[in-house]
């Protein structure tokens, strides 16, 4: 084999290539364009939102103090507990459930994405935070 | 979400005036993947020029074949924007595609090649007689390029287009017909040194 044939020609250099149709093709194109299939933005707006929701109201709630260094500190700010914690906790984990569930169908649409994955862990920190939260307030109302 | 046609035309001004034409064009590929079928056009207005360039060499100059596969590549392109990650450009991408589409699904090459491989050099309708016999419709001492790619077999000729004009390593063309690195290498030695004895 000569050194040659490892070369290309440079006659191909030549070629022309790009040649235009004789006819518009996008008529016949557009026509068999389907839909896409549903994407998730409109849940994963919905999650945030309840998402943003659940973090406003539970920011509103009074908090319990710090837990104090002893024993006795705690108890006092667990009896500081107001009545209506317990009912606002429970709205915040019905809230971030539901922003779950959304957030979970969602990424049924569309498992690669990065960004409800995310917003999937958040919610579900959430959630771990208000049970822990709710469980301290009904301790404190059984002390 | 059903297809949107948005009234923006500015972007086919964009493409063609070139400059920002790589960031309007990757805003493009961001509304096709949204399902803008209106973004998707200017797409395919910027280049189906060589989409159906490639698809006229890909089957042998055969227009009516050539349409449909262009026809088909951007439907399958559309299909698939979801996939498009932008590693690549948009053009290799959808280049690439379009090779996949009609001979990797097809197995066209596959089959070209097998016939070239099975009946020997002759094998081919069009191609040359036998070894080393130089092209009966030359020019003078000398036939014209096009002519000369016309005549060779059609796997040998697939093979040449594909590496020596567009670029292609034996690898991708491997991955994408079908046929084998080794095949692709044989093919591509064959054609080169028919070329070279008819254009010398």
């Amino acid at each position: 084999m000569s050194e040659s044939e490892h070369e290309a020609l440079p006659a191909l250099s030549r070629l022309r290539l790009e040649r235009e149709p004789e006819r518009d093709l996008w008529p016949g194109i557009a026509a068999r364009l389907k839909p896409r299939r549903r994407r998730w933005p409109g849940y994963a707006l919905a999650a945030s939102i309840a998402a943003a929701v659940a973090v406003g109201v539970w920011q509103q709630t009074p908090q319990a103090p710090a837990p104090p260094a002893v024993a006795a500190s705690a108890a006092r700010g667990a009896r500081a507990v107001f009545p209506q914690q317990e009912a606002l906790l429970r709205a915040n984990l019905a809230i971030v459930g539901d922003a779950e569930n959304q957030l979970q169908y969602a990424l049924e649409q569309d498992p690669q994405s990065a960004s409800l994955r995310r917003l999937l862990a958040s919610m579900q920190e959430q959630r771990s935070d208000l049970r822990g939260r709710l469980e301290r307030a009904r301790q404190a109302r059984e002390t | 979400m059903a297809i949107t046609w948005t009234a923006d035309r500015e972007w086919g001004v964009q493409l063609a005036t070139g400059g920002e034409g790589g960031s309007a064009e990757t805003q493009l590929v961001r509304r096709a993947a949204a399902g803008d079928a209106l973004a998707f056009e200017h797409l395919y207005r910027a280049h189906v020029g060589r989409i159906y360039g490639l698809c006229v060499r890909l089957v042998d100059g055969d227009r009516a074949k050539a349409e449909q596969y262009t026809q088909d590549a951007f439907v399958r392109a559309w299909e698939k924007l979801d996939s498009f990650r932008g590693e690549a450009e948009f053009s290799t991408w959808l280049h690439r595609l379009t090779v996949n589409l009609v001979l990797g699904e097809h197995r066209l090459l596959r089959r070209w090649v097998s016939l070239d491989e099975g009946g020997g050099e002759g094998a081919d309708g069009d191609a040359t007689r036998a070894s080393g016999d130089p092209a009966p419709q030359a020019v003078g001492d000398r036939i014209d390029i096009e002519r000369a790619l016309a005549k060779l077999p059609k796997g040998a000729r697939t093979v040449l287009i594909l590496h020596d004009v567009e670029g292609y390593r034996h690898e991708e063309i491997a991955g994408l017909t079908g046929i084998a690195v080794g095949t692709s290498k044989a093919q591509l030695h064959r054609a080169r040194r028919l070329m070279r004895e008819w254009l010398s």
